[in-house]
């Protein structure tokens, strides 16, 4: 039987979120504190030799891009800059406001490891703007580190300065895309940018930037404090840690559970979830949202980290696992994926505006299409999905793949 | 520009950004209206034109779908007498899809304002929809 193991959601339930007093005497901060005293250079090794995988869906590991970030160039205006992308919208995905509700210090704690290693003068926190109560609660949590002086000039006495502000989004999926959300930060249209310059070197205002999801942030406090070593004991070998999975659907108990990775599907839905709803038959899982993997009860033994999925054809992605008992159309839930792409689409590649619409139509003739041309119009779908990932700027353009060739690798005949 | 355009739209009864609104904000900023109208236009929750005093904002995403939010719409839109995307003629009421909004677990989920109803049916519509009503037609008698 597998528990939880709660490192990101250590405190989540047991302290006040509003409460920055609450959180220190959980030992909140005390990790930063000793850091100050730290050699910024040793902070970058923990993160490097942790083995941190990005927690967004990206899975690229955390101490690297601290350490190109360390690398680039000091600008010769401003400063450099720390930004927590809190723009969660991968259906499916909730763990982000899971933290940030919960436990919006323990996030901000890892920011300030990352700005102190980095000597960055200014972090941001960009959060979608549907989320009202993580937004509300991160805003008092920012006042009462000003308040209690972890944030400001001269921290605690040392000479490092550094401030924080709240950004919003206003309902634009593409801008969680790290560089599209560098645009939108600067107020603009949330279109994607070139990829390289990378982040590291060229990010906001096009200074040097540090950019990682909430739940990566939320990590680092117990990474630093614990040292790698003590990371490294949960997880697997090339996924170490713990992640926090969002199941929904037809379980018993849809919900947050942080369980170290390489858990396998099976142990999740079961252990953690309380098996399948009304014990009704298992018959697809959607992992990591719509830019997700459909699998059937082949994966379920598998364990879940970033490369033992990858090897059946499956991601990890943000931890969301959408599962569908029998009775659920896969037609009508790939229908759904692929029109969330349509619509979120920014236009700016032709492919990809072009394509995410052209996939919804042939998807809609797959279901009038009889047997053999049912599976060539699968195939060709898969093509021009193909197509569009080699063509297109951002990840959005590339993930209509990723729904498609898992389905016709899985349920062939299901559609 | 996110943030200013986020507090005038939260300011403006109708819950909408102006011709004027864009053009003060665009000298605030020291850029064009042109510029600002297009970022108006990009972000979804933003509006050109006056809403009613209650957003609903319904998720229509595939775990929301799967567990039957279209039907749910097709409810709301009933009772409201209102297509998707519109507004109800007493500016009371405006009905907007929505992507996820992160509450999976509790889905089917619906957004109206601030606020966040869990796992709808029929039946918790109607009763939210009438509060909203009885709410609002106290209000104007007292």
């Amino acid at each position: 039987m597998i528990q939880e193991t709660r490192i990101a959601l250590k405190n989540a339930g047991t302290i006040d979120p509003l409460s920055i007093d609450d959180y220190i005497k959980a030992g909140g901060y005390q990790v930063f504190e000793k850091a100050l005293a730290m050699d910024r250079q040793q902070i970058i090794r923990e993160m490097e030799d942790s083995g941190l995988r990005g927690r967004g869906g990206g899975g690229f590991p955390t101490g690297m891009k601290l350490k190109f970030t360390d690398q680039a160039e000091w600008p010769v205006e401003g400063t450099k800059y720390v930004i927590c992308n809190a723009d969660e919208g991968e259906p499916g995905t909730y763990k982000d406001r899971v933290i940030m509700e919960q436990d919006p210090h323990i996030m901000i704690e890892g920011m300030l490891i990352a700005a102190l290693a980095l000597r960055a003068g200014q972090g941001y926190i960009y959060i979608r703007g549907e989320y009202v109560d993580s937004i509300r609660k991160v805003e008092q949590a920012l006042k009462s580190c000003y308040d209690k002086g972890y944030l400001g000039r001269n921290i605690k006495g040392s000479d490092f300065s550094f401030d924080m502000e709240l950004r919003l989004g206003a309902g634009s999926y593409l801008c969680g895309e790290e560089l599209t959300l560098l645009e939108s930060l600067e107020g603009k249209r949330g279109y994607p940018r070139i990829k390289p310059p990378f982040p590291a070197n060229v990010g906001v205002f096009d200074k040097p930037t540090l950019i990682n999801n909430v739940e990566t942030f939320a990590l680092m406090p117990s990474i630093i404090g614990e040292g790698a070593a003590a990371f490294k004991k949960t997880g697997t070998d090339k996924s170490p840690g713990t992640k926090i999975f969002t199941i929904s659907g037809d379980v018993e108990k849809p919900g947050y559970y942080e369980a170290p990775l390489g858990v396998s599907l099976r142990q999740i839905i079961d252990e953690l979830a309380g098996g399948m709803k009304d014990g009704k038959p298992f018959q697809a899982a959607l992992l990591g949202g719509a830019a997700g993997s459909f699998v059937d009860h082949s994966v379920l033994d598998t364990p879940m980290g970033f490369d033992t999925l990858k090897e059946k054809g499956a991601i990890l992605g943000s931890g969301a696992i959408m599962v569908m008992d029998r009775s659920r159309s896969l037609y009508d839930m790939m229908h759904s994926v692929l029109e969330f792409f349509e619509h979120e689409s920014c236009g700016k590649c032709v492919p990809c505006r072009v394509g995410t619409h052209l996939l919804v139509m042939m998807l809609e003739e797959v279901k009038e299409k009889k047997n053999g041309n049912r599976a060539r119009m699968l195939e060709k779908m898969e093509e021009e999905a193909d197509y569009m990932q080699k063509t297109s700027l951002c990840p959005l353009g590339g993930s209509p793949i990723i729904p498609i060739r898992s389905a016709v690798q899985y349920f062939k005949n299901e559609f | 520009m996110l943030l200013i355009l986020h507090a005038i739209q939260h300011n403006n009864p109708g819950s909408h950004i102006t011709p004027a609104d864009i053009r003060q904000v665009a000298s605030y900023l020291n850029t064009t209206t042109a510029s600002v109208y297009g970022v108006v236009r990009y972000y979804s929750m933003f509006s050109l034109s006056p809403r009613g005093k209650y957003i609903i904002r319904f998720c229509k995403s595939p775990l929301c779908r799967m567990v039957g939010a279209f039907d749910l719409i097709k409810s709301l839109e009933k009772a409201l007498s209102i297509r998707m995307g519109e507004t109800t003629s007493d500016m009371m009421f405006t009905l907007e899809p929505s992507e996820c909004l992160g509450h999976c677990d509790k889905a089917p989920v619906m957004m109206v304002n601030e606020q966040m109803y869990f796992n709808l049916d029929e039946s918790r519509i109607k009763d939210i929809i009438g509060e909203l009503r009885e709410q609002e037609s106290k209000k104007q008698t007292s």
